[in-house]
């Protein structure tokens, strides 16, 4: 060992190439972890450090690796266990960090600071004036926060923690982004979206989503993300366009909702008008069959910016099986050390680096220049004014309602519809034996 | 005729003589051998002192059978980090003699030697957090706290 006194470290001390030969050993946790450990190596390897970050996102894979070993999702549990310290703590819910104060029972509001009573001066203070004088709270005994927040997946490229919307939602209105916001990653420089002005303060978000798990260029899909003023809430609305004759497969990758897949949700084998779980909501336009050109929208209330998050909310959070949990979450000592050599390839990184995305783009722009762009932006406009409240009564109600367990008559009516293949994801399970 | 016996000389002045095949495994020694032609005088090793040099030759005793390596090996296996039973307990020593070997398997080209060096250090770091790395390799934590935790925010590892 090094003798003590001795500040050198030999491994730093190591010419540059040698260093790169160590780190292109490591897997990507490891590699954070230890371009993390001082300031030197962070300000060299920045760019190799937010490429690595960039790829652990918590985004959802295809329906099919989501329930089986995905080296992505096990990565980011890797990272955010070895990054927790005396502040953070992993939280398997929200897939994130978060202060160990919201942990075991308690929960901080979100605020641009968190204020102490001082004793000495009688006022509040933000807590940085505390900063390194606090002892540090204890390491929680839950590997899941108090408000149990979640993540909406929205679709394969975007997943939205309940603080991302706050952030969004604070974009869209034209309010001046809180100084706390300007610590996260920017909205306004988002690659995934381009952004919409409808009016002074009214901002809309827009993705074109490749779809990259099908396979095949069965969709593609424009989300859109606005405010619903009168409802005070964030909606997301997805447009699929049926690219294709081939459909209906029997079962769509993707989700309309957590509780029904796409298809189902949409048109197989007869169409629902909302999900009885979540109220998600489905249009379709001119529905002819399953003909090429045709196209329907999913709308989804994502809730309110109340704090902790509203039911509304909840009822779109992701949501697990028991085996998924049993596999990914529980205490596993050996993760750390079988996850290094996990196999390379993962599926989805394959279909989303593939040629695909020019037959994508070829094949939206026919459907949207015949029916697609006109509409699509008076929706976006509709759904900003709130002019659909009228239709979208069930929903509205949903705000002020949605405590309470499903409507009888609604789950009634939508009972036979429930296919057998969905009752895999719709089992809301209980996670407190975490 | 080539001599089947060399004498190499440490940065420290000591002379070790060892087999030529040995020898051979060190692309430095093997190129310059066939460029000099051979000779009886001690070969200097400037950049290497006893110890180091002992552990490497003891190294290259052990693996002289071994095929030679192809320079650019497949990736596959460059990526594993799975070390052999003997180069695991050769590995097994305090760590700056670990780093003065990987940087004698680098000056000298033993790639096989580089490369069991390298992983052994990979080894040390996987599944570690950043307070534990910088405690094994003696790195000086120079962050702040408050950009720890910025860190954690812009790359979205950390909410609050």
């Amino acid at each position: 060992m090094e003798p003590p006194g001795d500040i050198s470290s030999g491994l730093l001390n190591l010419p540059p190439e040698l260093f790169d030969m160590i780190l292109e050993l490591l897997p990507p946790p490891a590699q954070v972890c230890l371009l993390l450990t001082c300031r030197g190596l962070y300000n060299v390897y920045k760019a190799t450090i937010s490429d690595v970050g960039a790829q652990l996102t918590f985004n959802p894979r295809s329906r099919i690796i989501m329930f089986t070993l995905d080296q992505v999702t096990i990565y980011r549990k890797v990272l955010l266990r070895l990054l927790q310290n005396d502040r953070w703590a992993y939280c398997s819910q929200c897939f994130m960090l978060h202060p160990r104060t919201e942990f075991d029972g308690s929960f901080q509001v979100p605020s641009p600071h968190d204020w102490i009573y001082c004793f000495e001066c009688m006022v509040l203070h933000s807590r940085a004036s505390f900063h390194g004088t606090l002892p540090a709270p204890s390491p929680p005994h839950s590997a899941i926060c108090t408000v149990q927040s979640g993540i909406v997946d929205i679709c394969p490229c975007i997943s939205l923690t309940n603080r991302q919307k706050f952030r969004i939602a604070r974009y869209l209105a034209g309010s001046p982004a809180e100084t706390y916001d300007h610590q996260y990653p920017s909205i306004a420089a988002d690659g995934r979206f381009s952004v919409t002005e409808q009016g002074s303060h009214t901002r809309v978000l827009v993705h074109d989503c490749p779809m990259p798990f099908h396979g095949d260029d069965a969709f593609t899909a424009k989300v859109t993300i606005s405010l619903d003023r009168a409802r005070k809430s964030v909606v997301a609305r997805t447009k699929y366009h049926l690219c294709h004759r081939k459909l209906p497969p029997v079962r769509s990758p993707y989700d309309a909702c957590p509780h029904r897949c796409l298809l189902h949700l949409s048109c197989y084998p007869k169409p629902l008008e909302f999900c009885s779980q979540c109220r998600t909501k489905l249009r379709l336009h001119n529905w002819e069959s399953w003909a090429p050109n045709q196209w329907f929208t999913v709308t989804r209330d994502l809730g309110g910016l109340r704090w902790p998050p509203d039911a509304v909310w909840q009822a779109q959070c992701r949501t697990r099986d028991l085996k998924w949990y049993m596999r990914f979450w529980e205490e596993d000592p050996i993760v750390g050390d079988w996850v290094e050599d996990l196999p390379d390839p993962p599926l989805w990184e394959d279909s989303e680096s593939s040629g695909d995305s020019d037959g994508w783009s070829d094949s939206s722009n026919s459907s949207g220049s015949r029916d697609g762009s006109d509409s699509d932006d008076l929706d976006a406009s509709e759904n900003s004014e709130g002019s659909e409240d009228s239709e979208d009564s069930d929903s509205g109600e949903m705000a002020s309602e949605s405590d309470e367990s499903q409507d009888p008559i609604h789950e009634e009516h939508s009972a036979h519809l429930d296919a057998p293949e969905d009752s895999d994801d719709d089992g809301g399970i209980s996670i407190d034996w975490l | 005729m080539s001599a089947t016996m060399l004498t190499f000389q440490s940065n420290d002045g000591v002379d070790i003589t060892i087999a030529r095949d040995v020898a051979e495994r060190s692309v430095l020694i093997k190129n310059m051998l066939e460029d000099l032609g051979d000779t009886d005088e001690a070969i200097p090793i400037p950049n290497v002192n006893e110890a180091v040099l002992r552990k490497v030759i003891e190294w290259c005793e052990h693996h002289k059978g071994d095929p030679p390596s192809t320079g650019d090996d497949d990736d596959s296996r460059r990526k594993t980090t799975d070390i052999d039973e003997w180069d695991q307990k050769f590995m097994q020593v305090d760590q700056e003699m670990l780093f003065e070997i990987i940087l004698a398997a680098n000056y000298l080209d033993i790639k096989g030697l580089l490369d069991v060096g390298c992983k052994t250090v990979a080894n040390m770091i996987k599944g570690k957090s950043p307070e534990e790395i910088r405690k094994t390799f003696n790195i000086q934590n120079d962050f702040t706290p408050e950009e720890e935790d910025q860190i954690r925010r812009e790359n979205e590892w950390a909410e609050e």
